[in-house]
C-alpha cells in the first residue's frame, strides 16, 4: 500500500518509495554516523591534546591496573586507556600481529603476566622496556564454603571425584601449572584429569563460581580481586600450587618499541612500580610487588661517567633521558677528577647516582659510596702516533732516541695517567716513565685531550685508550696505533656502580641495561673497547 | 452403522494427526525451553535494581547507544549493497545466463563459471571465523591503500567536526567495518532468495510498455521485495548487535570508546564482574527482542495492508 | 505491416528456424499450433524478451530485430495476464504514459477511454489481489494498449477462463481491435478463437507456419 499511496505526488508522476527510500537512507546513514561520532567523550578533542595511551592488560591483572590508570590520568591529565584484555598469550599474539603488520594505533604498553612472554617480546624486538611489576602464586581455588578438602597439587589430580580446569598454555597460569606439574612429575595427570581448559583466568574463575567446576588452578590474586568484587567471599584457596614456592607468575609491564609516546608509557610504567603509587593498589588485590622507585613525575639524577665513555655513550645518555621522561645531568671527565668531586660533594642532591669509571683503580677510591661495582669493559693503552713517524718507532723504548712530542696523562687526575705510570715502570720497561716524562710536551688531564693534540698536529706520540683513537675514526685517520705487548697495558677495566644512597636506583638498574645493551655493547667494541662479560665483581 | 463409519475414521485421523503434530514440535518444544531456561538464568543472576543501577551507568549507555547506532548504520550499508547484488544474482541465475548466451557455448560456460565462483566468495564471510574476519581487517588496514582510507576517513571526520576520531582503525568506523563485512554477506543471501522468488515475468511486461532496466528495478521489482529487504535488514541488524570477534581485533574493547554492548559484557567478565556482564547480556537481549518485535509488526502491518 | 522473415530462435535443446509471418496492418491475425510449438517462444522474440540467432523482425517501416524490448512499441498481454503485484489497476493502465512523459490529464483521459472500452471503471483503485481471472485479462489489455502500439501480442488471452467470461473477453477484444484499430497477433491452440475472430489464420506446422485462411 505504502508503495502507490505517495507515488501520485511525485513530478513525472511515480518516483517510487523504493527509490525515495534509497534516497532517505543515505541521509539517515550520515546522521547516525554524526550521532555515534558525537557519543565519544573525546571526539571533539583537536589532535593537539589528544595523546592517548592504548594499555593491553592481563585478564588476572586487570583490576589494580585500572585503577591504576585511572589514578594517573586523574594526577597527569593523560589518556591512558585499557583498550583490551585477555590471556596473557592472546595479548601477546595480538601485539606480535600488530607488529608485524605495522599496526599505528595498536598497544603502547602491554601488562602480561608472564615473564617468560616479556622477554620473548623483548628478544623479538616487540617490547623496548620490560618493567617488573609483582609476583603472584598459583593456587587451587574452591568455591568459598565448599567442602572439599584439597591439600595439594597431587591430592587434586589423584582424586577423580574433583572436577577441576586450568587455562590454556595461553594464558600464564597455565603455563605455571604445567610447569610446576612438570617438575612434580604430575603433568600427565594433571592433562589427563582437567575437566576444562578455559582461555583465561577469569573465565576460569567465573565458571568455578557458577558452580560448573569443584577447584580449578588460578592465582591467589584472581581469588583476592573476586572477593573484593563481592559482597561476600566467593573463592578459597585450598592450596598453594607450588609449597616451595620456586615457580610463580611475574608480572611485568611492557613498553612497546612501536609505542607513540614511549616517554608517557614508560613514566606509568614509573608510577606503577613506585611503592608509594602503585603498591597499594596491588597490595589490595593480593600482589606482592616488585619495588621500584619511589614516584617522581621526572626524577633528577646524576651521573659521572669517565671521559673515555664520551664518544658511545653520550647520545645515548641524552636519548634514555629523554625517552624516560627523566632529567639526566651527566658530567664527563677524566676519573680522577671526578673522584675528586665525589669526595668533596656535601650536598645529597648533587651526589651521583651512579658511576662508570675508566678504571677500578678509581672505583676503589670512592668504593664506599656504592655497591658493588660490576666491570663492563676493558680497554688497552696504546701509543697512538702520527703516521710519518710511525716507521721509527717499534715499542716505548724508542720515544728517548727518538725527538719527538711526546703526550701523557696526569696520574693523579685520570685513569690513563695512573695505568701508563704503572705500565712504564714496570718489566720490561723500568724506569721508562721517568725519562718520557721528562721528554714529554705535555700531560694533560684526559686522553681525548692527547688524541685531539695528536691530529692537530701538536703532537707526534701519545700514550692514550685504544678507544680514544678508535673514537672518531674519520678524524684520526692519519694516526696509527701501536700495541703495547705487555700484560699491564690491558689492565684498564670499566667498572659501573649505583650510588647506596640513590633515591632511583631501578632508574639507574634500566640506565645500566641499556649500556650493556647489545647494540651498545657493540658500539663499544667499535671503539675499541673489549667487552667483559657482566657479572659483579 | 454406517453412520458411525466417517465419525471412527475421523477420530482416527484426529488420533494420527495428535501424534504426528506433537512428534513434530516435540524437538522444537526442548529448544524453546532451553532458549526460555536461557534468559531465565540470566534473571536468576541480576535483579531489577542492578539492571536500573547499570542503566544508570554511562558506560552502559554509552555502549547500549554506540551498539544500536552502529548495527543500524551496518545494516543500512548492507541493504545498499546487498539489494542490487541480490537482484543481480537472481536475475543473472543459471537459467538466465543460459537463455541469453545459448548461442555461445563457451561464454555460456565461462560466465557460469564466473556466476559460480562469485557465489562462493559472497558467501565467504558467513564461513569465515570470526576471529580471521578482524584479524584480515587489521591487516588490511595497514595495507599502503588501507592506510591511506584510514588518513582519508580521518580529515573528513576532522572536517565534520571529530578531529579526535583517528580514523578507522581502533575507532568506531571499525566497528561498523566489521559488522557491515559479515552482516552485509547475510543480507545479500536474503536478498538473493527474496529476489528469486519473486516472479520474473512482471519485469519483462514493464520492459515491453518502455521503461528502462532501472524503472523496473525500483517501479516493479523493489516493491515486491520490501517485506525481504526488512527481513535482510533484520538479520543484518541482529548480526552486527551479536558481533564480537572482529570487533575486539579490528576496533579493541576500550571503555567509552568502542565499548558495544558485546564488548560490555566481555569487558566486566573479564574484570570478574559476573553480574555485570549478565546485566549487560539481559540488556543486549531485551534490545534484541524489541527489535525482532518491531520487525515483526512492521511485516504484519504490511500484509494486512493488502500485500500479497 | 509487420513482417518476419527466416527468424531462428533457440532455447535449450529446442530449435525454430526458419520462420516466415507477414501480417498485413489492421489485420487480426491468429497464430494456432499444439502446445510447446515454440508460440511463445516466438511472441517472446517480437516482444524482443528473447534474443534470436538469426533472422529478422520489421515492425512497418522500422527493423527492430536488435532493438532492446522498451524501444519496440509492441503491446504484449502475457498468458494469465501478469500484472504488477504492488501497483494499482489504474497506476497499470497508465504505466507506459508516465513512462513516455505524458501529461497527467491526458493519461487520465485515456486510463478513462479504456476502462470504459473495457468496462472496468469499477476496479480502478483496487489491487490486482482479489482481482476475478477475467478482470485480470481486462486490465492486462488496458495496460497493453494504453501507449496506442503498433501491434498487440496476445499469448492464449482466453485458455484459463471459463466459458461465460472466454465469450466476453471474446467479444471484448473484437472490439478492441475495431476501435484501436490496432495490429493483433493473437496465438492459441484452440480453433473455436481462429474462426471466431482472426481475419487472418496461421497454423505452426513442425517448423513451418502454414497461413490456412485470410
Amino acid at each position: 500500500m505504502i508503495f502507490s499511496r505517495t507515488t501520485q505526488n511525485n513530478r513525472n508522476g511515480r518516483a517510487s518509495v523504493a527509490l525515495l527510500l534509497g534516497l532517505a537512507s543515505i541521509v539517515v546513514v550520515f546522521l547516525l554516523l554524526t550521532f555515534s561520532l558525537r557519543l565519544r567523550p573525546d571526539a571533539r578533542r583537536t589532535t593537539a591534546d589528544n595523546v592517548q595511551i592504548n594499555v593491553y592488560c592481563a585478564a588476572g591483572v586487570a583490576r589494580p591496573v585500572e585503577q591504576l590508570v585511572n589514578e594517573f590520568n586523574a594526577l597527569m591529565g593523560t589518556h591512558l586507556e585499557i583498550v583490551r584484555t585477555g590471556g596473557s598469550g592472546e595479548l601477546a599474539g595480538q601485539i606480535a600481529t600488530e607488529f608485524q603488520s605495522g599496526v599505528q594505533r595498536g598497544a603502547d604498553l602491554c601488562i602480561l603476566a608472564d615473564d617468560l612472554l616479556l622477554e620473548k617480546g623483548q628478544n623479538d624486538g616487540m617490547f623496548r622496556e620490560v618493567f617488573p611489576l609483582a609476583v603472584q602464586k598459583p593456587v587451587i581455588a574452591v568455591a568459598a564454603g565448599s567442602d572439599w578438602d584439597i591439600q595439594s597439587l597431587s591430592d587434586l589430580v589423584s582424586r577423580t571425584e574433583i572436577s577441576y580446569g586450568l587455562t590454556s598454555e595461553r594464558a600464564a597460569i597455565g603455563k605455571m601449572a604445567r610447569a610446576i606439574a612438570k617438575r612434580d612429575q604430575l603433568l600427565i595427570p594433571l592433562e589427563v584429569n582437567r575437566k576444562t581448559d578455559s582461555e583465561n583466568v577469569m573465565t576460569l574463575a567465573q565458571a568455578l563460581i557458577t558452580g560448573s567446576l569443584d577447584a580449578a588452578i588460578v592465582w591467589d590474586t584472581t581469588v583476592n580481586q573476586l572477593n573484593q568484587g563481592s559482597d561476600q567471599p566467593v573463592l578459597e584457596i585450598a592450596a598453594y600450587v607450588d609449597p616451595q614456592d620456586q615457580i610463580a607468575g611475574r608480572v611485568g609491564l611492557a613498553v612497546l618499541a612501536t609505542s607513540s609516546h614511549p616517554t608517557l608509557a614508560i613514566q606509568f610504567a614509573r608510577f606503577m612500580s613506585a611503592p608509594d603509587t602503585g603498591g597499594p593498589a596491588f597490595h589490595r588485590f593480593g600482589f606482592v610487588t616488585h619495588p621500584g622507585d619511589h614516584w617522581e613525575e621526572v626524577p633528577e639524577v646524576h651521573l659521572f661517567m669517565g671521559s673515555m665513555f664520551t664518544p658511545v655513550l653520550e647520545e645515548r645518555v641524552r636519548h634514555f633521558g629523554e625517552r624516560h621522561g627523566v632529567n639526566i645531568y651527566s658530567r664527563w671527565e677524566g676519573c680522577g677528577k671526578l673522584v675528586a668531586s665525589i669526595h668533596s660533594i656535601n650536598d645529597p642532591e648533587l651526589f651521583p647516582d651512579a658511576f662508570f669509571a675508566c678504571d677500578t683503580h678509581f672505583m676503589k677510591q670512592v668504593q664506599e659510596y656504592f655497591q658493588a661495582p660490576i666491570s663492563v669493559s676493558s680497554n688497552d693503552i696504546v701509543m697512538a702516533i702520527e703516521e710519518t713517524q710511525a716507521s721509527q718507532i717499534r715499542s716505548p723504548k724508542d720515544l728517548l732516541n727518538a725527538n719527538l712530542r711526546i703526550g701523557l696523562c696526569d696520574p693523579d687526575q685520570s685513569a690513563l695517567g695512573w695505568l701508563t705510570q704503572q705500565l712504564l715502570s714496570s718489566t720490561p720497561y723500568q724506569a721508562l716513565y721517568e725519562k718520557i716524562q721528562e721528554q714529554s710536551a705535555v700531560t694533560v688531564d684526559a686522553g681525548p685531550t692527547l688524541v685531539s693534540q695528536l691530529t692537530a698536529g701538536g703532537l707526534d706520540v701519545a700514550f692514550v685508550y685504544r678507544s680514544n683513537v678508535m673514537a672518531d675514526p674519520h678524524l684520526t685517520k692519519n694516526i696509527k696505533i701501536i700495541p703495547l705487548h705487555h700484560s699491564r697495558a690491558s689492565q684498564a677495566v670499566q667498572p659501573w656502580a649505583i650510588s647506596k644512597s640513590t633515591k632511583n636506583p631501578e632508574l639507574m638498574r634500566r640506565l645500566f641495561e641499556m649500556i650493556i645493551r647489545s647494540d651498545t655493547m657493540n658500539s663499544f667494541e667499535k671503539a675499541g673497547f673489549r667487552v667483559k662479560a657482566t657479572e659483579k665483581d | 452403522m454406517p453412520k458411525d463409519r466417517p465419525a471412527s475414521r475421523c477420530s482416527l485421523g484426529r488420533r494420527t494427526s495428535w501424534l504426528f503434530w506433537s512428534s513434530m514440535s516435540g524437538l522444537g518444544g526442548l529448544y524453546l525451553i532451553l532458549i526460555l531456561l536461557l534468559v531465565f538464568v540470566d534473571f536468576q543472576y541480576a535483579n531489577w535494581v542492578d539492571i536500573q543501577t547499570s542503566l544508570a551507568d554511562e558506560r552502559v549507555r554509552f555502549s547500549i547507544y554506540l551498539s544500536l547506532t552502529t548495527c543500524s548504520l551496518a545494516a543500512i550499508l548492507s541493504i545498499w549493497v546487498a539489494v542490487p547484488t541480490g537482484y543481480v544474482l537472481a536475475r543473472l541465475g543459471r537459467d538466465s545466463i543460459q537463455r541469453n548466451l545459448e548461442q555461445r557455448p563457451r561464454l555460456n560456460q565461462l560466465a557460469q563459471l564466473i556466476r559460480h565462483s562469485v557465489d562462493t566468495i559472497l558467501d565467504v564471510p558467513i564461513v569465515l571465523p570470526p576471529l580471521v574476519v578482524g584479524i584480515s581487517l587489521l591487516v588490511l588496514f595497514q595495507t599502503p591503500l588501507g592506510r591511506a582510507l584510514d588518513h582519508t576517513t580521518q580529515d573528513f571526520f576532522s572536517w565534520l567536526g571529530f578531529p579526535g576520531i583517528r580514523g578507522i582503525t581502533y575507532e568506531i568506523p571499525a566497528i561498523i567495518l566489521a559488522q557491515f563485512t559479515v552482516a552485509a554477506a547475510f543480507a545479500i543471501r536474503t536478498m538473493r532468495n527474496t529476489f528469486e522468488q519473486i516472479d520474473e515475468r512482471p519485469e519483462l511486461v514493464a520492459l515491453t510498455l518502455g521503461a528502462r532496466r532501472f524503472r523496473v528495478f525500483y517501479t516493479v521489482a523493489m516493491p515486491q521485495a520490501w517485506r525481504g529487504t526488512v527481513a535482510a535488514f533484520t538479520l543484518a541488524w541482529a548480526r552486527s548487535l551479536g558481533e564480537f570477534g572482529p570487533i575486539l581485533i579490528f576496533a579493541g574493547t576500550a571503555r567509552m570508546k568502542t565499548e558495544v554492548l558485546s564488548t560490555t559484557v566481555y569487558l566486566n567478565f573479564q574484570f570478574g564482574n559476573l553480574r555485570g556482564a549478565v546485566v549487560a547480556s539481559l540488556i543486549l537481549i531485551s534490545v534484541a527482542v524489541v527489535a525482532l518485535i518491531t520487525t515483526r509488526l512492521l511485516l504484519l502491518s504490511g500484509y494486512r495492508g493488502g500485500r500479497r | 505491416m509487420i513482417r518476419i522473415r527466416e527468424l531462428a530462435m533457440r532455447q535449450g535443446s529446442f530449435h525454430i528456424a526458419g520462420v516466415n509471418l507477414t501480417l498485413p496492418d489492421q489485420s487480426y491475425a491468429i497464430l494456432m499450433g499444439p502446445t510447446g510449438c515454440g508460440k511463445t517462444t516466438l511472441i517472446e522474440a517480437i516482444c524482443g524478451l528473447r534474443p534470436v540467432t538469426s533472422g529478422s523482425i520489421q515492425l512497418g517501416d522500422h527493423e527492430v530485430t536488435r532493438q532492446p524490448a522498451f524501444d519496440r512499441n509492441v503491446g504484449y498481454v502475457p498468458q494469465d495476464s501478469v500484472l504488477f503485484p504492488t501497483m494499482r489497476v489504474d497506476h497499470q493502465i497508465e504505466y507506459a504514459l508516465v513512462i513516455r512523459r505524458i501529461a497527467k490529464k491526458e493519461r487520465r483521459a485515456r486510463v478513462a477511454e479504456l476502462a470504459e472500452l473495457m468496462g472496468i471503471g469499477n476496479i480502478l483503485k483496487r489491487f490486482p489481489q482479489g482481482l476475478s481471472g477475467g478482470e485480470r485479462q481486462r486490465v492486462a489489455l488496458a495496460r497493453a494498449l494504453a501507449f496506442r502500439p503498433q501491434l498487440l501480442c496476445l499469448d492464449e488471452p482466453l485458455s484459463a477462463l471459463d466459458p461465460t467470461t472466454k465469450s466476453q473477453i471474446s467479444a471484448l477484444l473484437k472490439r478492441v481491435h475495431s476501435q484501436e484499430r490496432v495490429t493483433v497477433l493473437h496465438i492459441t491452440h484452440n480453433p473455436a478463437e481462429a474462426t471466431e475472430l482472426g481475419t487472418i489464420v496461421f497454423e505452426m506446422v513442425g517448423q513451418d507456419i502454414v497461413r490456412i485462411r485470410s
